[in-house]
């Protein structure tokens, strides 16, 4: 049973707004929390950490550095370029002129969207809830063995740490190229703008690739180190699959973690940043004059995908024409 | 297989309870409301108590309840008579 598709998801959609409505949420919630606990118990990580367990991947020292800042912080960073150095088939300049065409199409929206308002007398231009412009959006989108951004994703370079972190087997989940414009005047920070968990996983990691520099006034990801599960934060709003604490007051959580507990994830374009976003986390508030632009990457447990998470594009790959845990990771 | 078997329960529990909302007046006060939640988690509980439950006693099932599951103090209680309830009952 799956969150977003159960027959409670549906009621508590059709009775928003009314008394039963806020405790229906709650039960969606529930039940979604008991599917995950039963595959993550039961009947999908097991199995996955018994192939993790057979087939340990033996890191390179790079590698191995990467794993350290993930354990002991909840992060790694490092250019893609020295990261993906012994691959063949790895350019930076292919993804740089697919990362340009994102830029050109995204800001080519922007300025239709700005003349047709004109046009119709309006000044709306982009608002709050334009703080992230995707290249798929809601579209699912099937990426096959051409797409350069999946090929990164399921190479065993990647994969390799991504499931060493996890100890078993992980899921591919998302792949996507993110366009942070600059906020407009006077709009405060929204939704993943604010200090929140992901619901996702309690062991989740989001890659990210830089496609441009990205400075303090570029709205770079800010976290907080020691505040996954393990950390000197983790009883902060403790994650629990789809909590209603992911969003926690925002005056409250500057009471309790200090600013200085934060950091800020700038970096000139080809820093990969590996994170774990069960870890207190909030980005894409921009304040300068230029966007943000990256390439993104969601990896979580098989029981976050079977309970939690939907996948935001199809795989159209040859699964034999893969590794064993490529192939995986996209089933 | 057992893990099969949860989900099971747990995808018929969840049908249930959206069948049994339909059925709910527009008009019930917030205990009337309290009652049936009670109800419908009660009856998770009672049908999959031998994986799902969080504690085997009745302080740390409320615990439980407040702390992992997001119910009130209200609700954990008129959860917990619930499953009194039933289990004298048979």
């Amino acid at each position: 049973m799956h969150w977003k598709s159960s027959p409670l998801a549906a009621r508590s959609k059709e009775l928003k707004g009314t008394p039963l409505g806020a405790g229906m949420e709650q039960m969606s919630r529930f039940a979604a929390r008991q599917a995950y606990r039963v595959h993550d118990e039961q009947l999908s990580n097991p199995p996955s950490r018994q192939m993790l367990a057979e087939h340990r991947p033996v890191l390179d020292g790079q590698q191995q550095e990467l794993m350290r800042g993930l354990e002991a912080k909840g992060y790694s960073t490092i250019p893609v370029d020295e990261f993906f150095a012994g691959d063949d088939w790895f350019s930076w300049d292919e993804l740089k002129v697919e990362g340009q065409r994102f830029i050109e199409k995204t800001e080519a929206a922007i300025e239709k969207r700005k003349a047709k308002e004109e046009k119709k007398g309006k000044k709306k231009g982009l608002g709050k809830g334009d703080y992230i412009m995707r290249l798929f959006g809601k579209e699912v989108p099937t990426l096959d063995e051409s797409d350069p951004w999946l090929r990164l994703a399921v190479s065993d370079r990647m994969l390799d740490i991504v499931n060493s972190y996890f100890g078993l087997w992980s899921k591919l989940t998302y792949v996507d190229l993110w366009y942070t414009p600059p906020a407009a005047p006077g709009v405060g920070r929204v939704s993943s703008q604010r200090w929140h968990r992901d619901y996702n996983d309690e062991r989740l990691i989001k890659v990210f690739i830089y496609l441009v520099d990205v400075d303090e006034d570029t709205g770079p990801l800010e976290y907080v180190p020691g505040s996954t599960v393990e950390g000197q934060f983790g009883n902060e709003w403790k994650w629990r699959p789809v909590s209603n604490d992911l969003y926690p007051p925002q005056d409250e959580f500057a009471q309790r973690i200090p600013d200085s507990a934060a950091i800020a994830f700038t970096g000139p374009e080809k820093t990969m940043l590996f994170c774990n976003t069960s870890g207190f986390h909030r980005g894409g508030y921009a304040t300068g004059n230029r966007p943000r632009v990256m390439a993104v990457y969601n990896y979580s447990t098989p029981a976050s995908l079977a309970a939690l998470t939907l996948r935001n594009f199809r795989p159209g790959v040859d699964l034999s024409s893969l590794s064993e845990q490529a192939a995986y990771a996209l089933s | 297989m057992a893990e099969n078997e949860n989900l099971e329960r747990l995808e018929q529990w969840a049908e249930k309870v959206a069948v049994e909302s339909r059925q709910l007046p527009a008009d019930l006060s917030e205990d009337e409301l309290r009652e049936h939640e009670a109800k419908w988690y009660a009856d998770f509980y009672a049908a999959n108590g031998d994986w799902a439950k969080g504690a085997s006693d009745d302080a740390g099932m409320r615990d439980w309840l407040i702390a992992e599951e997001d119910l009130s103090p209200e609700l954990a209680d008129a959860v917990l008579d619930r499953l009194r309830n039933l289990a004298a009952t048979g």
